[in-house]
């Protein structure tokens, strides 16, 4: 059975908003996880956060090559001066593909699905998944990355993305 | 503009090369306590100046903001976690300094219940206590103009509450998206209300206003209880992100004419050049104002 949430793109203000902190982590936190993990499953993302499917909670999941987890209330603690690029896409901006520059290393703390405090140091594509998922969190996006020649690279497509949200038709 | 090109800035911004050893000895006294300056983190092209006379402005609440505005070098996205060490280490970086006039600034952080405020009195509550007589001049986010946000930054006695206006009410939308021009005015009211601090804004040109805009602006921000106003030219932090090109570089007269016109509406101190920037003359500015509005 497909996943009953539905994709927000690019222009959807929900995108845009500084998630809420979850205030405690129960059975229904674990129930929106779950159907987080199969919906991003679904829509073939390597990480989706609950904003994208307008939940405006600090709550994403992600699979960087070894299975899903759940992140809740993400907080960077410390992050390494040196960055590296990678191009980066994004279940909200279907098409485009955008060279990020983001710290290496980050030291991050967050709460897992059991509602138990996590300590971590993330480096390569994983630290890469959680700053692009945790930025959703905070209303930030990729394309605020994108440099002059990828904004107009992409304009034809962000500005069909913004019309099909203002329009409320949600694509699956 | 085409991207990847650099336009040579006018003549007027050419700069004296910075005293190194003033440099190194900011440096190894920042780097340590991983304190952060809006020196660094937004670029500031008086940065030489500034640290080679032993001043700088401190960016608290981390180098990562909640807001993106397309004018700002700042980086944006999930910020930091606070450091409830912070207010110790800056007071300790202002004593070393041996500053006589600290101005504090901030990213935005639309995360935090009470968005920071918290965070900035106790920031001026320690370089308080721990030098006596220093004057604390904070640059503030909006705090959404919440009056209780504000209300506790100014019950730790700053002497100049400060939250930049930035850009002209046409051109806020697109450069500042995550922000309200009108509710920035309200933010200074707020400030305002009765009290006695000083309450200051800034100003950028060259974001593609008219100069008529620029005096609407400052009409607005007087009406709304400013003192104080800088304006300075918008230099674009780089070509390969989301910042703005550079619209127009306005001539050093037309700033002189800014100026004049914004003494002329009433403000106690105006600073308006093309390299001023908020804290730029920060102490200047406020022994000026306040003996103007002291009546001295």
């Amino acid at each position: 059975m497909a996943t009953a949430l539905k994709l927000r793109f690019y222009g959807d203000p929900c995108l845009r908003k500084t998630a809420a902190k979850v205030v405690s982590v129960g059975p229904a936190e674990r129930i929106l996880i779950k159907e987080l993990i199969r919906a991003m499953y679904e829509f073939e993302g390597a990480g989706l956060a609950a904003p994208q499917v307008g939940i405006s909670e600090q709550i994403f999941v992600a699979d960087a090559g070894e299975g899903p987890f759940a992140v809740i209330n993400p907080e960077f603690i410390k992050v390494s001066v040196d960055e590296t690029r990678m191009e980066e896409g994004c279940l909200s901006l279907p098409g485009i593909r955008i060279n990020v520059s983001r710290p290496a290393v980050v030291h991050i703390r967050y709460l897992d699905e059991n509602g138990r405090k996590v300590e971590r140091e993330l480096t390569g594509l994983m630290a890469k998944i959680f700053q692009h998922e945790s930025d959703h969190l905070f209303g930030s996006m990729m394309i605020d990355h994108a440099s002059d020649v990828e904004r107009e690279k992409f304009q034809e497509k962000l500005v069909r993305l913004e019309a099909l949200s203002r329009g409320g038709i949600k694509v699956v | 503009m085409a991207s990847g090109t650099i336009r040579p800035l006018p003549v007027w911004f050419r700069q004296e090369v910075p005293d190194a050893r003033a440099l190194r000895r900011m440096k190894e006294l920042l780097r340590p306590s991983g304190l952060h300056t809006v020196c660094e983190g937004a670029r500031c092209p008086n940065l030489g100046r500034c640290w080679g006379r032993g001043t700088a402005t401190f960016m608290i609440l981390g180098d990562v903001c909640t807001r993106s505005c397309r004018f700002c070098a700042v980086k944006s996205g999930a910020p930091l976690a606070v450091d409830p060490d912070e207010p110790r280490r800056v007071a300790e970086a202002v004593q070393a300094l041996q500053l006589k006039y600290v101005v504090i600034t901030s990213v935005t952080r639309d995360d935090l219940p009470d968005e920071g405020a918290g965070h900035f009195a106790k920031v001026t509550r320690a370089i308080k206590a721990a030098v006596p007589g220093v004057i604390v001049e904070v640059l503030t986010p909006d705090f959404s103009a919440r009056v209780a946000c504000i209300q506790t930054v100014l019950e730790a006695g700053v002497d100049v509450f400060g939250h930049n206006l930035e850009t002209v009410r046409r051109m806020s939308p697109f450069l500042r998206s995550k922000a309200d021009y009108d509710r920035s005015l309200q933010t200074l009211k707020c400030a305002r209300a009765g009290r006695k601090v000083l309450v200051k804004s800034g100003l950028m040109a060259g974001l593609g206003e008219t100069d008529d805009e620029i005096l609407e602006a400052l009409s607005e921000l007087k009406a709304a209880g400013g003192d104080m106003v800088t304006i300075g030219q918008y230099l674009a932090p780089g070509v390969s992100d989301r910042h703005v090109p550079v619209a127009r570089f306005v001539l050093p007269e037309m700033f002189e004419i800014y100026r004049e016109k914004a003494l002329a509406m009433g403000f106690a101190f105006a600073a308006s050049a093309p390299l001023v920037r908020s804290s730029y003359l920060a102490e200047e500015g406020y022994a000026k104002a306040f003996t103007q509005k002291a009546g001295i």
